[in-house]
């Protein structure tokens, strides 16, 4: 098993970026650094290949991910030699805004979603990639691959256009950008049987190792640097963990495991009970909360 | 595993998400996080 559904599921994936990339005038991809990035970018390697990637990578970065998370980053860029612009929202800097003083909800709105629209807003991208899957929440799993924003980048989940078979419109009206998914239809074991089967490298917070993490919530967060202050009665402890998904490290959780190669992760994954997304303390702010926060422009 | 493709076809409220949703949740495709949510 497994060969020809990833054929598939690669075919499409790098006919949508070579249509982008034969359509836009400006695109970009969205580089968040997690294991659906890394897939994004071996695939746009594959499509252009020998050639280099035409168009660059795009980091928004919150000031909140994991240490491991930028190394990678910048190692990943050297090393595929593509061009990485990083981006952070400036009046987050200057009000110092975080998850910890302000909030999950408005740290994301700010160092998220506004960033991200004052990025694409700056260097007058009309098409950016992102890695979504449907299979990672509700909201996204309605989603087009070729996702149509108004002016404003806001979505209205009703004004999308219809998408048959492979036939993909990239036709563009004045003001509107578009946000393309080509993983819409990976799975998270997709995923890690993809990353096995190609080698891909990956940020090595997604293998288990022995880290120091407090339980908050009932959930793993990790004390990654000093600004994570503990709550009375708190205690960080040495556990081995690993993280199913990577953001802002106080904001993903990890989860205990002592999968420490692929094949151990592939094996989890195929036997997990739970979603990716649970990990995640953004996705549960508020009943429908990503349906709203693509609604602003978030992906 | 063969890819199984179909669409459904309906009118309002006649159980088309309700379908594939069943359909997801016996060939164990739905989470229990996802699961608990929509309880």
């Amino acid at each position: 098993m497994g060969a020809v559904i990833f054929s598939e599921l690669e075919s499409e994936s790098i006919e949508i970026i070579r249509e982008v990339a034969a359509t836009a005038i400006n695109p970009v991809m969205l580089y968040s650094i997690g294991k659906d990035s890394s897939v994004m970018l071996r695939l746009a390697q594959k499509a252009f290949y020998p050639g280099s990637i035409p168009f660059p990578l795009m980091h928004i970065d919150t000031g909140w991910k994991f240490r491991e998370m930028i190394g990678f980053r910048d190692r990943t860029a050297m090393q595929v030699g593509f061009k990485l612009i990083r981006y952070t929202n400036p009046r987050g800097v200057i009000e110092g805004i975080g998850p910890i003083t302000h909030g999950s909800a408005y740290h994301t709105d700010v160092m998220k979603t506004e960033a991200l629209k004052q990025a694409l807003d700056l260097y007058k991208f009309d098409v950016a990639f992102g890695g979504a899957r449907r299979d990672e929440e509700k909201s996204r799993a309605k989603e087009r691959i070729f996702s149509f924003r108004a002016p404003g980048h806001r979505w209205e989940p009703k004004a999308q256009r219809p998408e048959l078979w492979n036939l993909y419109n990239a036709r563009i009206n004045p003001g509107e950008t578009i946000r393309v998914f080509p993983l819409s239809n990976w799975t998270e074991a997709d995923i890690w049987q993809y990353i096995r089967q190609e080698n891909i490298p990956i940020v090595p917070l997604y293998f288990a190792a022995k880290r120091l993490v407090v339980k908050r919530f009932g959930q793993w967060i990790m004390v990654d640097d000093d600004r994570l202050p503990l709550e009375p009665g708190e205690t960080p402890e040495m556990r081995m963990v690993r993280f199913r998904t990577l953001g802002c490290y106080p904001l993903t959780a990890g989860i205990e495991s002592s999968a420490v190669t692929l094949d151990e992760i592939v094996a989890e994954t195929l036997g997990a009970t739970t979603s990716e997304r649970q990990g995640r303390v953004i996705d549960h702010d508020g009943a429908g909360s990503m349906e709203r926060k693509k609604q602003e422009g978030y992906f | 595993m063969d890819t199984l493709r179909f669409i459904t076809c309906g009118s309002v409220d006649d159980g088309k998400s309700t379908l594939i949703g069943r359909l997801l949740y016996e060939s164990k495709l739905v989470f229990e996080d996802q699961l608990e949510a929509l309880k």
